[in-house]
């Protein structure tokens, strides 16, 4: 198992409300990542969730919200170049796509810096893509934040039966 | 109103400012209340608000209500170096009641004697059968949905509306609980799961911590001050941030003193008598700052226990991916929000232990969440782990066990003399730290839990045994000012009215000597109701 803290794993709406509430408008924007830098960021964040029967990150449009965000969070756009120094050094971007699997999978079992970008990179495509219509609802298929007459609760009578 | 003409002053319109409101103006007396916030706009909640479309309403420039940036922003808190404390407050009218827990659990015979049992610090000055007609009157007011069971640990009810149905983890929860030798019961909830009195009931949206949009869990406008209100007898000052009681040549109360947080003027209000309910901590913290001649030390506070034995709970929480669930479809998991079950108290104030008082497990996060934080500890990356997060997310359960803190005397709120707010008035500094009692309790509360995922064969997500959440975070404050029958050691007598002076009352958890293992807001109202009932008589009579 990996080692998220307690409570990044805790609420599984924090996660969504961070996403969220880090793309707040207020203010100017300040200078955010480039064209390139938001590819290589699509890069890694499409390898570790990655389209299947369901868009991926890049098709749920993570790098552009990271992007956004970075935007007017100094730390986000700090935190994110970082990491793209890191898969940058270990030869990621110069793969293809089976290459850069097998770089990531060197880099999660890596040294302390490596793995590190990894498990950030990790964070932040979770945080944002299941606070996405695509991660969430398509994916997970969560159905949650809406009226309902009875709230049915568990249907499954043979639930305890042999469990 | 004429304020000249106002019986009773209340500080505070949450809980126990709403419901001294309330009890009060239905029984002739005229009430102004301040209130340091605003009434906040049910129009303005997001209450069905989903993740992607906050995303592009923050885009836009909107914002939800900020429950709580105000206390932040014109009163922050200080905590003693060294230690960490996460106060959570509400100012706005109704306060923490807008986007409360909901969690309405009886005190017990237990709870209240056990002080006196085990002699730890001062007993409570009111039993179980003092209270309990009044957990009746408020939980046929505002609406308390639980099941018929009973014990003497949670005493039952037969006021209740009908539970929810249980999540899937929850009804594993149960039935492993009952295996392993726990009793697990339906959750006790201040929410409309039927129509009541007119209100509409849940649509279990899941949005209660965002305020609800119909009103259909229990908040002290919708529930008390609007028919207050209504009396004709209540006003609501706005924006009138107290900083102090002000008191006459004999020591009594006889105005109150606010700063109009839009124009910062000063106002003072005339004040035959004064109900204090601003939480807790502000509380204390108006108290402390009321210092005159005849009260050197803060307002009624000869004693010097005004500030200290500060009790909150402890708390953990434990996820764990039940594996009966792993690859099930997803459901709406949304409920009423918040746990559907809840495991009481097990343990007597005789059972073999080494620690007094007890704890009481919570169970929220149960099923389908708006995210999946929970991805972080699944290994791996890619097409396989991308199924793999999709097959637990289901199966979260989670546990989230509550104790009992004893109250210290070191552990206090004071008042920084050298850090001031914008109008001059000194912030609370808080300090608070757990002590052995605690320690020993923890270990038996992480035994209790990893039993129930043990006999579930829940694999729990990474945690580390003797963590606890960080201190605050149940906001679940009470002391500073307790009740008791010693004026020596308590600020309080049992109907709430200071020791040390005769025409103010101190209503909100301040005024508990413990703060027990479960939530306080039920209890609060209950006091209060009990508590204003004798203050209305006394008023009819002219003794207050």
């Amino acid at each position: 198992m990996q080692k998220p803290s307690r409570r990044e794993a805790l609420v599984t709406i924090a996660a969504a409300a961070a996403a969220t509430q880090a793309c707040s408008g207020d203010g100017a924007a300040g200078s955010s990542l480039s064209a390139e830098e938001v590819r290589r960021l699509g890069l890694a964040l499409d390898t570790i969730l990655p389209a299947t029967d369901t868009p991926g990150a890049v098709g749920a449009g993570v790098p552009e919200m990271i992007a956004y965000d970075a935007g007017y969070h100094p730390d986000l756009l700090e935190r994110v170049r970082k990491l793209l120094a890191t898969f940058d050094q270990a030869g990621f971007f110069d793969q293809d796509a089976a290459g850069r699997d097998a770089v990531m999978m060197a880099m999660m079992d890596g040294d302390e810096a490596r793995r590190a970008a990894f498990e950030d990179a990790k964070s932040l495509a979770i945080d944002y893509y299941y606070s996405t219509e695509v991660g969430l609802a398509q994916e997970l298929g969560y159905q949650g934040g809406t009226y309902l007459a009875e709230f049915p609760g568990c249907t499954d009578e043979h639930l305890v039966e042999g469990a | 109103m004429a304020y000249e003409d106002v019986d009773v002053v209340i500080i505070g319109s949450g809980a126990a400012g709403g419901m001294a409101a309330w009890n009060l103006t239905r029984k002739g007396a005229k009430v102004l209340i301040l209130e340091a916030g605003e009434k906040f706009d049910r129009a303005d909640f997001w209450s069905h608000v989903k993740p992607w479309e906050a995303r592009e309403r923050y885009k836009r420039g909107e914002h939800p209500p900020d429950f709580e940036g105000l206390p932040l922003k014109e009163s922050p808190y200080v905590v003693e170096p060294g230690q960490k404390f996460l106060l959570r407050r509400v100012w706005g009218v109704g306060g923490k009641t807008n986007i409360w827990g909901r969690v309405s659990l009886r005190f017990s015979d237990l709870n209240l004697s056990e002080p006196a049992k085990d002699g730890w610090e001062i007993p409570w000055p009111i039993t179980y059968a003092e209270l309990a007609p009044y957990y009746d009157n408020v939980e046929k007011l505002i609406g308390v949905c639980g099941g018929d069971d009973d014990s003497p640990f949670l005493p039952g009810s037969k006021n209740h509306l009908r539970p929810p149905n249980l999540r899937c983890g929850e009804v594993l929860m149960r039935h492993f609980g009952k295996k392993a030798g726990y009793n697990i019961v339906h959750g006790r909830r201040a929410v409309l799961t039927e129509p009541y009195h007119g209100r509409a009931q849940c649509h279990f949206c899941g949005a209660c911590g965002r305020g609800c949009d119909i009103g259909a869990f229990f908040n002290s406008y919708d529930y008390l001050l609007a028919d207050a209100l209504d009396t004709g007898k209540l006003e609501i000052v706005q924006n009138a941030i107290v900083s102090r009681i002000l008191t006459n040549g004999e020591g009594r109360a006889d105005r109150v003193q606010y700063f109009d947080r839009l124009t910062a003027k000063e106002v003072q209000v005339p004040a035959k008598r004064v109900i204090v309910a601003a939480s807790a901590v502000d509380s204390t913290r108006i108290l402390l700052n009321s210092k005159s001649t005849r009260h050197p030390n803060g307002l009624g506070n000869g004693s010097d226990v005004i500030g200290r034995y500060l009790v909150e709970q402890m708390r953990f929480h434990i996820m764990a991916f039940a594996p009966q669930l792993v690859g099930r479809p997803a459901t709406n998991d949304d409920g009423i929000s918040g746990g559907h079950i809840y495991m009481p108290r097990f343990e007597t104030t005789e059972s073999k232990r080494d620690y007094l008082r007890g704890f009481g497990v919570q169970f929220w996060g149960m099923g389908c969440g708006a995210g999946a934080g929970y991805a972080k500890s699944l290994p791996g990356f890619g097409k396989d782990w991308k199924k793999s997060v999709k097959d637990h997310y289901p199966s979260l359960v989670a546990l989230h066990p509550y104790g009992e803190v004893l109250p210290y005397k070191n552990n206090r709120i004071t008042v920084d003399e050298d850090r001031k707010d914008r109008f001059g008035t000194p912030l609370l500094r808080i300090s608070y730290q757990l002590g052995d009692n605690e320690r020993k309790m923890a270990e038996r509360m992480y035994d209790v839990a990893e039993e129930l995922l043990h006999a579930m064969k829940a694999e729990p997500l990474p945690y580390k045994r003797g963590d606890m959440d960080e201190l605050g975070s149940a906001i679940h404050e009470h002391g500073c000012v307790r009740m008791g029958d010693d004026p020596k050691r308590s600020a309080l007598d049992k109907n709430l009215k200071m020791h040390e002076v005769d025409n103010v009352w101190v209503m909100d958890g301040s005024s508990f000597p413990t703060p027990t293992e479960k939530n306080p807001t039920l209890t609060i109202l209950a006091n209060c109701w009990r508590a204003t009932d004798y203050l209305a008589a006394q008023m009819k009579k002219g003794e207050a």
